[in-house]
């Protein structure tokens, strides 16, 4: 597991093979350092609200994306999802769903609860490494974010 | 002194008795004349001046000192005869004449200068006259006085009389400046009469009058008199009606003097006067008030509205004008006869009657006649009624019944009219029909009714029956056991209750109907509905389970292949040089099934959201929706030669995202079949048949067996062979699906290699549309 300070994407994903996979993709675009992989709902929020095995983390640092599967053991994605949106601290930080559900009423709820990108995996694993690819330049190159503080102090 | 002696000296001279000779008779004769005359000349002065004294307005007094000084003079002469008697002092006798002469001439010079004025005086007859005259003047002032003082207490009384009456009563000058005002007016202006006096009246009263003052002065001035209504004001403001008459009093001299106003207050009957005219203006009949030679007098709002006359054109005229010409004649005898025995009654005696408007139409009307008493006679007042809505309501009725006795034998309606009280019950043929009877049977009523009833629905007849008195009707079906051939029938019965007077139930009425038909059809029609909803039930079920399984193949049908996917590649990029070229190969052909495997998947997961998607229909032109679909094929399709021909296309209302998939999944196999053609040819147009327009999409490809037809959209069946031409074998069936959610059709024509030719149509609800269409397609070509 990376420093946490250097950590800039959390993935959330259960199922093994595709953790690796996802992981295989990311080390291409050199960016696998850089990711912490948890493997259930309630981890990744325990990850990012600091609490938990978390608890020691500190609380200005969060990563620049958070890529999550929906189904998800324990708590599910969309759970997840509702909890970092409505929470003032982690309202900031870009998710990104990334599921093999192509139902509609899964990117509709998704983009409800605030979602801040929607990407279905696909099939071809080389048409995958290019979605990693292209999402880490985004969300960690082009990408700019409020300083977390603003955040926290806000009393919403 | 010498003077003195020579006349007081006695003389020589003898005295004058020696001229007599002493004669004593002649000498007492001149003594006592010349003494008497002496007297009576000293007496009249005295008298003079006491006269003077007393009269002192006696004009010319120094007349009367001049005249008494004369007399005085000749009587102190004839003193002096006497004296020479026996003393002959003739010189101051002499003297003494002397001055009496002077005396006399200056008296006699006056007299003579005094004469013209003294003819002037008025003679003594006159004075007399004069005298009587004043004497009578002054008796007869005397009786004016009495005559005066009777007068005044007469005008006393009468001015006291004045002021017991109630009607104000005033006096006023010319110059309508009051004179006289009486208690009556105190009472009724509230002015004082010291207030009002002298006042002028229209000012102090603020006089309203009816025509202009002028007039009204005009006929006082002509006749003397006025009688009219003013409204005056009283001290308080407050408006009063008068009824007021004026006379116009005159002087000796038949010359105006004083104007009399005599007020009374009618502003109570007045108001009256006008609750009785709002009254009658605002009846909603019209009413006409006739006098006994049949002219009208008075009329209301209502008539001028009724009949078109305006109330001048009535007021005056025989009522005859009001009823149509025919009528005219027998009316003036009618009302001869009413005038005999005059009684409130209504007219025509139930004869249809008629008025006729100004311009000459009738119109129906309701009249009645009531008579009334007045001082000019008896007075007849009738009301009429415009009844032509009445009559239309009649005839609309009439109408009316016709059209439900149509529709009740139309619906073979049997009609009934049960009295409650005696249970008898009138009824229609139909009715009794319907029990199972050829003919009306003689007697009737519920009780007769119910024993048809089959037993088992009596308790609900019965209950029926008992409720709608509660609730004033029923409806109710029950079944009957029909007289003659007893078969069962059912009956629907809807019946009203019917009150007297009183409130009390008297009669119900109602019809019934057959409905043995409607009821096995509805029982009929029950039992295919719960077997639709057990079947929809079933469906529904389906549904969810298909739901579920589709959303299961999305996720985890996918993940597996993702996998095999992801690290068979890793494996052929990565460890490519650990393999045999054989082993490179069977990775090569694991990475190609799971791709097929994906888009199966795919497919196959779009063929169920289609099934149970919504249909969102819009209008659109299908123009649009066919570039959309050209624009998704794949590259193969723009780098090849292919001729396409596209007819323009109708606006059409669909679900445009589905229709899309539709030209898509048709070109996409267009494009596909014509690989192996060098001049590839895709046409898509449409055209009419059956009525429907049909669109179709032609290529010159290689076609298919039509022998093969029916399988052509089922899932997963393919005519041509994977090797040939890749596919899922999924897509038409997808076409089909989306054309039969629109209630269209899909079929295709073809021959081996001779191309192939797909029709379809959108269903019947765009027929209309898609003819407007054609013709401005054919228009346009």
């Amino acid at each position: 597991m990376p420093n946490s300070e250097a950590v800039e994407i959390l993935l959330v994903e259960d199922n093994p093979s595709d953790a690796v996979l996802a992981m295989h993709a990311l080390e291409k675009s050199k960016l696998a350092n850089k990711v912490c992989v948890v493997s259930d709902g309630e981890e990744a929020l325990d990850y990012l609200l600091c609490r938990g095995n978390y608890s020691d983390r500190p609380l200005q640092t969060a990563p620049s994306l958070v890529l999550l599967d929906l189904k998800l053991p324990k708590v599910d994605g969309m759970e997840v999802l509702r909890e970092l949106k409505s929470n003032p601290r982690t309202r900031s930080i870009p998710v990104v769903i990334l599921t093999a559900s192509k139902e509609e009423r899964d990117l509709v709820q998704s983009y409800k609860l605030g979602a801040n990108s929607y990407i279905q995996k696909p099939v071809s694993f080389s048409e995958f490494q290019e979605v990693v690819q292209q999402l880490g330049m985004y969300w960690l190159l082009l990408n700019s974010r409020p300083p977390v503080a603003a955040f926290s102090e806000s009393s919403d | 002194m010498g003077l003195w002696n020579l006349l007081f000296t006695p003389s020589d001279f003898m005295p004058h008795g020696y001229c007599y000779l002493w004669n004593p008779g002649l000498v007492w004769l001149h003594v006592i004349s010349d003494a008497l005359i002496a007297l009576a000349y000293f007496t009249i002065p005295v008298v003079l001046i006491l006269l003077i004294r007393k009269r002192r307005d006696l004009p010319f007094s120094w007349m009367f000192v001049l005249f008494g000084v004369f007399i005085v003079a000749c009587g102190t002469t004839h003193v002096m005869e006497v004296w020479n008697l026996w003393h002959a002092d003739y010189w101051f006798s002499g003297v003494i004449k002397a001055t009496t002469a002077a005396a006399s001439v200056g008296t006699a010079i006056s007299l003579v200068r005094l004469m013209p004025e003294a003819v002037l005086l008025p003679r003594t007859s006159e004075w007399i006259k004069a005298n009587a005259r004043l004497e009578n003047e002054i008796r007869d002032r005397r009786d004016l006085e009495l005559d005066l003082r009777i007068s005044e207490a007469n005008y006393r009384q009468q001015a006291e009389l004045l002021d017991l009456t109630h009607d104000a009563i005033f006096v006023r000058s010319l110059s309508s400046s009051i004179v006289y005002w009486n208690r009556g007016a105190e009472r009724l202006y509230g002015w004082q009469r010291e207030d009002a006096m002298r006042k002028v009246s229209h000012e102090l009263l603020h006089t309203e009058f009816p025509i202009p003052l002028a007039e009204i002065e005009a006929e006082v001035r002509d006749k003397g008199a006025w009688e009219g209504e003013l409204v005056h004001h009283r001290r308080d403001g407050a408006p009063i009606v008068v009824s007021s008459r004026w006379a116009l009093q005159l002087d000796s001299s038949n010359q105006p003097m004083r104007i009399l106003e005599i007020n009374r207050d009618i502003t109570q009957r007045k108001m009256q006067e006008k609750k009785f005219r709002n009254l009658l203006e605002s009846a909603p009949d019209a009413m006409v008030i006739v006098n006994e030679r049949g002219q009208i007098q008075l009329v209301n709002a209502q008539t001028e509205k009724l009949f078109g006359y305006s109330r001048e054109e009535l007021i005056g005229h025989p009522v005859e004008i009001l009823i149509p010409e025919k009528f005219r004649g027998g009316h003036v005898a009618h009302r001869q006869g009413y005038s005999q025995s005059p009684h409130p009654r209504e007219m025509g005696a139930g004869a249809e009657l008629y008025g006729r408007r100004k311009d000459g139409t009738e119109l129906p009307v309701e009249i009645s006649l009531s008579p009334i008493e007045t001082e000019e006679g008896t007075l007849v007042s009738s009301t009429i009624r415009d009844v032509t809505e009445r009559r239309h309501v009649a005839e609309a009725l009439k109408a009316s019944e016709e059209r439900l006795q149509m529709a009740v034998e139309a619906a073979q309606l049997g009609i009934w009219d049960l009295d409650l009280t005696t249970d008898r019950a009138f009824r229609s043929l139909r009715h009794d029909q319907i029990f199972g009877y050829h003919s009306l049977q003689p007697e009737w009523g519920a009780e007769i009714a119910e024993r048809h009833v089959v037993p088992e629905d009596r308790e609900l007849f019965r209950s029926s029956f008992a409720d709608a008195i509660e609730t004033n009707g029923f409806s109710m079906e029950c079944r009957i056991r029909r007289a003659g051939d007893h078969s069962l029938r059912w009956i629907s019965a809807q019946g009203r209750l019917c009150r007297d007077l009183e409130g009390k139930p008297a009669r119900m009425m109602g019809v019934i109907a057959d409905t043995t038909e409607r009821k096995h059809a509805e029982q009929e029609l029950e039992l295919h509905r719960q077997k639709l909803a057990r079947s929809n039930f079933n469906l529904a079920d389906v549904n969810k389970e298909l739901e579920a399984f589709s959303y299961s193949v999305s996720h985890d049908l996918r993940a597996p292949l993702r996998h095999i996917d992801g690290f068979a590649r890793i494996l052929k990029e990565e460890h490519a040089s650990e393999l045999s070229a054989e082993g490179v190969q069977h990775l090569d052909r694991i990475l190609a099934a799971v791709t097929h495997m994906g888009h199966l998947v795919d497919d196959l997961l779009n063929l169920a959201r289609i099934g149970r998607k919504e249909l969102v229909r819009r209008t659109v032109k299908l123009d649009r929706v066919l570039r959309e679909a050209m624009a998704d094929l794949p590259p193969e399709a723009k780098e090849r030669k292919i001729d396409w021909q596209i007819e323009p296309l109708p606006e059409v209302e669909c679900d445009p995202g589905l229709v899309k998939l539709v030209f898509l999944n048709l070109l996409q196999n267009a494009v596909k079949f014509t690989r192996s053609r060098q001049e590839a040819s895709i046409q898509i147009g449409t055209l009419a048949r059956d009525g429907n327009l049909t669109f179709f999409v032609r290529d010159n490809g290689v076609g298919f067996d039509p022998k093969h037809a029916d399988k052509l959209f089922g899932v997963f069946q393919r005519l041509h062979s994977e090797r040939d031409f890749e596919g899922t074998g999924v897509g038409l069936a997808t076409v089909q699906r989306i054309i039969h959610r629109h209630g269209g059709e899909i079929w295709a024509e073809s021959q081996p290699d001779r191309g192939a030719t797909f029709f379809f149509t959108l269903g019947d609800l765009q027929t209309e549309r898609h003819h407007k269409s054609g013709e401005v397609k054919l228009a346009k070509l």
